[in-house]
């Protein structure tokens, strides 16, 4: 399977889908009934969702919803949301739409060919910047005081005291005197 | 509450299009009549023709083929096969017919789109709160 790692930003073109998949067939995702995507898929091809998908599924053929989707979703060609599928959508965009009986789908619809962006159209709008051209007036700065200046601060660490070492006191052992001696 | 004027033109009147079907009232309009106005009826409608202006039934709304509706539809079964522009509530279920054209906000409790049916608006599933307005 051939995942597509371009990001709708930065792609181009779409080729027409039946021309992508690998074997000349059209390429197809499934996420299974235990799946759960969290995130943005772009898929070439046609995408069967039975799992759980929080984010943007765009397809440039058709994405059949068995499963639970919150999120916006965008079908070039054709949407299905099956009689227990569940589409909580901000925005959907879809070329042809199918809803069964018992399906749950809330959120914006928007169908036909116009609703359907070309690829270049999913593209993010850049933010406008808008930079006003200021004009910089450089003026000769006085020499500032030096009391302005910051001064380092000075970290003053207790300065340890050297440990002297403490002599032994050597006791002495005076020698036993013996009595007999001293006369 | 403001009710403007109900004009129906060609062959339907309140003699001919109405019929009793099941012990329920029907208001039926024939591919040629117009309405305009605020129809309130307890029964079901099936509207033809062209329909302009607000119509909330207790019963069903059922828009034929080939009709033109710039309305706001209420009713418990709403099934759709020609085009419609205005908000549409179904209490029970709304039914896009492939044929169907819808251009409004639904609010709905059940929905089903055939494939060929159009929608753009936005969707609202749920329950409500709010029963058939029969004042």
């Amino acid at each position: 399977m051939n995942l597509s790692t371009r990001r709708p930003a930065s792609r181009l073109a779409t080729p027409t889908p039946a021309a992508n998949g690998s074997n000349g067939e059209r390429n197809s995702v499934v996420l299974g009934p235990n799946d759960r995507l969290v995130g943005q898929l772009f898929i070439e091809g046609d995408l069967r969702v039975s799992g759980t998908v929080d984010g943007e599924l765009e397809a440039t053929g058709d994405i059949e919803i068995t499963g639970r989707v919150n999120g916006a979703v965008t079908a070039y060609n054709r949407l299905v949301v099956g009689s227990g599928g569940s589409l909580i959508g901000s925005d959907v965009r879809v070329a042809r739409l199918t809803v069964e009986d018992g399906a749950t789908l809330t959120g914006k619809i928007s169908m036909g060919s116009a609703a359907v962006p070309s690829p270049k159209a999913v593209e993010p709008e850049p933010v406008p910047v808008v930079v006003e051209a200021t004009p910089v007036v450089v003026k000769p700065e006085p020499a500032k005081p030096q009391a302005d200046k910051p001064e380092p601060v000075k970290l003053q660490a207790a300065k340890p005291e050297p440990v002297k070492p403490q002599p032994v006191k050597q006791q002495t052992v005076k020698p036993i005197q013996q009595k007999g001696k001293r006369r | 509450m403001d009710v403007q004027e109900a004009v129906a033109e060609g062959t339907a009147s309140a003699d001919n299009g109405e019929i009793k079907r099941d012990g329920k009232k029907q208001f039926s309009m024939s591919p040629g009549d117009i309405l305009e106005g605020r129809l309130i009826y307890d029964g079901s409608v099936h509207a033809d023709g062209r329909v302009e202006g607000e119509v909330r039934v207790t019963g069903n709304i059922d828009v034929a083929n080939g009709a033109t509706v710039k309305a706001l539809l209420e009713g418990a079964n709403v099934t759709l096969k020609g085009a419609v522009e205005g908000p549409v509530t179904a209490r029970d279920k709304l039914t896009l017919g492939r044929n169907a054209r819808l251009s409004g906000d639904i609010q709905v409790r059940r929905l089903q789109i055939d494939d060929g049916a159009t929608l753009n608006g936005n969707v609202r599933m749920g329950e409500f709160e709010h029963q058939a307005s029969g004042q």
